[in-house]
């Protein structure tokens, strides 16, 4: 008997710590009018995506494909008309692309893809990022030395120029030999943006880490944990990155939406995902002829550019809002005032 | 160093021998060593066990420097440092020809008691004995993880005891130090600043080390707080059989809690005596400045004050011979050229300087 | 002598996450013309706050509820100095009254010379007296006497502000010649050796005691009549703490300012001070003349703190229990949890400050 009592009692005092921080966090939240906006908006896209096969279901051959992903296309309109695109109606709430693409569907299923791109990037490019500025920052000398060289050369070539020359660089598939078995890894066009991103992305977190973890690194609590007997990697994981993370996170969330615009960016150049494939940047590109209309009323086709367009603005916005939010609520030096 | 006190023979926790500790400073397009910073040069001092040896000095002449090399938070330049050693040894280290070991057996011996090049793993066993008390609790306390696992985890690390035994035996320990168990799930810096010392001080002595350094304990607390602390120190030191090399600034704290104490300037020793001794005859003239600096919570007195002229010099250029000398009032010509070395007066009170020999 | 400073029922207050931190309650203190006055206290006490409030700095979220701080200012007027604007504390700041901190390191800005950073509170407030000093100097009547008449008479013309820019004509040498004599004299003052060259130096270049005499120089540039000091030698080696206490001492003399000097160090205040406040968690305790301080305390508190102090040869004594925190301190006596002395009227009852002997002031319900 006592010992669940006291068991309750552990859980209940253990637990303290942890809800102090979340009624803090939530009463600088309630503070902060955009961070509310953020979230609301993130919460209202995840909402979306997760949805997506509720609200926009899948279409089946012949007019949409085996993957959701590719967008369907109405073959319903004659064939004269289908380049042209159609404004919204009843059977397409915000109207087709050239070909007929519908819209509606694409920019749906489009917010599950713009969160894939957006959070795979960001996690592959902080732990990239993560291990070489630990790396560099604690060890510091000759091998500090190396790593920053090689960071400044990647940083060096403009990102978007790199990305490009990546996607069409990298092999649609490569062949890992492991002795006994070969393994191939087959990159499709979407994979192959996605590493692009990745391998042109990780260089400023490297900096960001590395300088923060040169200012813990020499405190005081950092050598008792070595006078305690720590090894250093017990060192860097448990006392100098948690105390160092927090730029990293507020860097990250501000530039999933930067990742998403060069997604968009590249799939509009056709560098990104495949013709067909449900992605904001993809739609906009898929009507790139009729985005000026003509010379009378040149936003004639405006459903084509406004309404993919809203969702990207809209996207980014949050998550920069969210980014802000997490400075005010996360940043140490801020707190408890 | 052989100076044995009053001709006892007694166990020593601590010796240094020729204990160097340069900093190189980098210059030019190559980054070539251009000049040392020469924070700990040439020091040899001994600390017996179970005392409390107060270690005193202005900012860089090394004190701290001296306190985490011979715990091995930095690595000597030079010299060695050994540690926990029984009489009969240190009597054949100090005077290797007297001895009746041949050379090699002495090199044996050296190795076994030498930490000052230990490599990882016994290092990492040796961490056990040897703590250290950091002066601001602000800042030694890691504001991001729990009071609970700040004093667990020397336990942890050093695998001692049960994971199941880690949360008892961190109780055992707040309540020696005068907290509670509501301290275990809070942050640092919920508590105030004699708490945190306190926090500190449990961290370093769970593991019941042997010796420990503690590097101005009371300078970031308040008066009243410092007496708390000081107490907590001797009884700690009683129940627990511990040595403590105890550094400050603040001679007055000193006097009250050391058995001996050196005063250190611009990385040499200058001065070592029993408390006593060295507050009621101090010989050498900085320390005799030091002790004329103190301000005395009583204003009928008015001491008479030995004003030095001039800053605390820095470390990488000192002075030629005796390094005092340019502050000094009652320099010598040979003062400007011959570095005092350590003579012992008597009573195991040991000056370096040149005012000595006359 | 009379009242350089009266602060009169001065109530501090801190709106922060956790709650109301109630700083200072009804604080009431006063600094004699040419007296240092010791504040004396533990981290918490209100002591800085004191000091800051006195000048109207004290940081956000703090916020003065109510008091008066009545300031006899150099033109012989009384103010009060809680009810003014910006713009006359700025007079006052610097000229008047003025400040130095315990970081000395800290107080200077390292990316400018010493001359600079001294001539910058001259300039501010003692332009008038050095453009008259150099119209006096300039025999012909040409431009740059012109120039110079203007700048003493309409120091905010446009043209003026304008021609100053320019880079070569608008030089103002002569001007820049009047203040850095008076910078190198303030520095000779501070008994500095060889001012000339550590007027051209950076601050990093100085070692912790220089720094600190720089900041002295800077904060009597302008010969304040009240120089409100919060623990200027704390982070100061003994040694380089003698000397500043021995400067200190002298230039009060030769500058005939008073001093409100803030500390923790019972040593310090026996040292330097003439009479000395103890403040405990908000209050004032007692107030009385040092040797009568360390002689016959008569507050529990003070009486405590001087048995804190450890002595060789003797047990430690400490005050038993810990500072309470401002947010809900204990109702009357902030000190009766840790008092020996405590009655029932204590915890019901804030004493106030009583006259027990000649100028001798304790807020205890002892007496």
């Amino acid at each position: 008997m006592t010992s669940i009592k006291s068991k309750l009692a552990e859980f209940k005092a253990s637990s303290q710590p942890t809800i102090k921080e979340l009624k803090f966090i939530i009463t600088r939240i309630k503070k902060s009018p955009l961070s509310i906006v953020g979230l609301a908006i993130l919460t209202f896209y995840i909402a979306i995506a997760l949805l997506a096969p509720v609200i926009a279901p899948p279409v089946p051959p012949p007019m949409g494909k085996e993957d959701p992903f590719i967008v369907w296309k109405d073959l319903n309109i004659p064939a004269i008309n289908r380049t042209v695109p159609h404004p919204p109606d009843a059977t397409h709430p915000f109207g087709t692309t050239e070909e007929s693409y519908d819209l509606y569907y694409g920019c749906i299923w489009g917010t599950i893809t713009a969160f894939k791109v957006g959070l795979m990037v960001i996690v592959l490019s902080l732990i990239i990022g993560l291990v070489t500025g630990a790396i560099a920052g604690y060890y510091g000398g000759i091998v500090d030395e190396v790593l920053m060289r090689f960071t400044d050369m990647v940083i060096a070539v403009p990102g978007l120029v790199l990305c490009m020359a990546l996607v069409v660089a990298l092999p649609p598939q490569f062949v890992i030999n492991l002795g006994f078995t070969q393994l191939t890894v087959g990159l499709s066009k979407l994979d192959r943006v996605l590493l692009a991103l990745v391998l042109v992305g990780w260089p400023s977190y490297t900096r960001v880490i590395r300088g923060e973890i040169l200012k813990v690194r020499v405190e005081d609590y950092v050598e008792a944990a070595r006078a305690a007997g720590c090894s250093d990697l017990r060192v860097m994981t448990k006392h100098i990155l948690p105390n160092t993370i927090y730029p990293i996170l507020i860097m990250a969330s501000l530039d999933t939406g930067a990742i998403v615009l060069t997604a968009a960016a590249l799939s509009f150049l056709g560098l990104g995902a495949p013709s067909g494939y449900a992605d904001w940047g993809q739609l906009i590109s898929l009507s790139r002829n009729y985005i000026y209309a003509n010379l009378s009323n040149p936003a004639a086709n405006w459903w084509v550019w406004l309404i993919p367009g809203i969702f990207i603005f809209t996207f980014v916005l949050g998550w920069n809002l969210l980014g802000d939010a997490f400075r005010d609520i996360l940043d140490p030096t801020l707190r408890r005032r | 160093m052989s100076f044995i006190l009053g001709g006892i023979k007694l166990s020593i926790m601590l010796e240094t021998e020729n204990l160097k500790k340069y900093y190189p400073i980098r210059g030019g397009v190559l980054k070539r060593k251009v000049a040392d910073v020469k924070a700990v040069d040439n020091v040899n001092l001994g600390i017996i066990k179970g005392e409390c040896f107060g270690l005193v000095g202005e900012s860089g002449c090394g004190k701290t420097t001296f306190g985490k090399t011979v715990i091995r938070l930095l690595k000597p330049t030079a010299g060695h440092v050994y540690f926990d050693v029984p009489p009969d040894v240190i009597e054949q280290l100090r005077n290797p020809e007297g001895s009746s070991q041949g050379g090699s057996k002495l090199e044996k011996l050296r190795k076994h008691y030498d930490i000052a090049t230990v490599k990882r793993k016994k290092l990492k066993t040796l961490r056990r004995k040897m703590q250290i008390v950091y002066q601001d609790p602000s800042r030694s306390l890691d504001p991001r993880m729990l009071v609970k696992d700040t004093i667990g985890e020397p336990l942890l690390v050093q695998k001692i005891g049960k994971k199941s035994e880690v949360r008892e035996r961190v109780v055992e320990m707040l309540k020696k130090v005068g907290l509670g168990e509501g301290t275990l799930y809070r942050y640092p810096h919920e508590f105030s600043g004699g708490q945190r010392q306190r926090i500190a001080i449990a961290r370093a002595f769970i593991t019941n080390p042997e010796f420990v350094v503690l590097d101005e304990p009371t300078s970031a607390v308040d008066v009243s707080v410092r007496a708390q602390l000081l107490d907590l120190f001797q009884k700690l030191r009683k129940d627990m059989n511990l040595t403590y090399l105890f550094i400050s600034h603040d001679l007055s704290v000193v006097e009250c809690i050391s058995d001996r104490v050196a005063v250190m300037y611009l990385g040499k020793v200058v001065e070592l005596a029993k408390t006593m001794e060295l507050f009621h005859n101090p010989l050498h003239p900085y320390t005799q400045a030091l002790m004329s600096a103190i301000p005395i919570p009583d204003p009928t007195v008015r001491r008479k004050r030995i004003i030095l002229t001039g800053d605390v010099p820095s470390p990488v250029n000192p002075p030629v011979g005796c390094r005092f000398h340019p502050r000094c009032s009652q320099a010598m010509d040979i003062c400007h050229s011959e570095e005092p070395r350590l003579m012992d007066i008597g009573n195991g009170h040991i000056v370096a300087c040149h005012l000595m020999s006359k | 002598m009379g009242n350089l400073v009266e602060v009169q029922d001065l109530v501090l207050r801190f709106y922060t996450y956790e709650g109301v931190v109630k700083a200072l309650e009804g604080i009431n203190l006063q600094i004699k013309e040419e007296e240092t006055l010791g504040v004396v206290g533990e981290t918490g006490c209100g002591k800085t706050m004191t000091g800051l409030s006195i000048l109207g700095i004290t940081p956000p979220p703090g916020k003065i509820e109510s008091g008066k701080v009545l300031f006899k200012s150099k033109y012989g007027k009384t103010l009060n100095l809680l009810a003014q604007n910006e713009r006359i504390l700025r007079h006052i700041r610097g000229s008047d009254i003025s400040m130095i901190f315990q970081e000395p390191g800290a107080a200077l800005n390292p990316v400018y010379t010493v001359e600079n950073q001294i001539a910058e509170a001259i300039l501010h407030h003692r332009r008038k007296e050095l453009l008259e000093k150099v119209l006096a100097q300039i025999e012909k009547d040409g431009t740059e006497k012109k120039i110079y008449k203007k700048m003493l008479e309409n120091p905010k013309s446009l043209i003026i502000k304008v021609f100053t820019k320019i880079p070569i004509i608008g030089r103002q040498s002569r001007l820049k010649k009047e203040v850095r004599k008076e910078v190198v004299n303030i520095l000779r003052e501070m008994e500095i050796g060889d001012p000339e060259r550590v007027a051209n130096m950076y601050p990093h270049e100085l070692s912790g005691g220089m720094q600190q005499r720089v900041v002295i120089a800077m904060a009597l540039a302008c010969n304040p009549t009240l120089l409100i000091a919060d623990e200027p030698t704390t982070s100061l080696d003994v040694t380089v703490q003698a000397q500043i206490l021995d400067l200190i001492r002298r230039l009060k003399k030769t500058f005939k300012s008073s001093v409100l000097y803030i500390t923790h160090d019972m040593g310090v205040i026996a040292e330097v001070c003439d009479r000395v406040a103890v403040m405990y968690a908000g209050h004032i305790c007692e107030i009385a003349e040092v040797k009568e301080l360390f002689r016959n305390p008569a507050h529990p508190y003070t009486k405590a703190l001087l048995e804190s102090i450890p002595k060789p040869g003797e047990e430690f004594k400490s005050i038993s229990g810990m500072v309470p925190n401002l947010i809900n301190p204990p109702l009357g006596c902030r000190f009766h949890p840790r008092c020996p002395f405590a009655k029932p009227i204590c915890a019901e009852e804030m004493p106030k400050l009583k006259e027990v002997k000649q100028e001798q002031f304790v807020a205890c319900h002892l007496y």
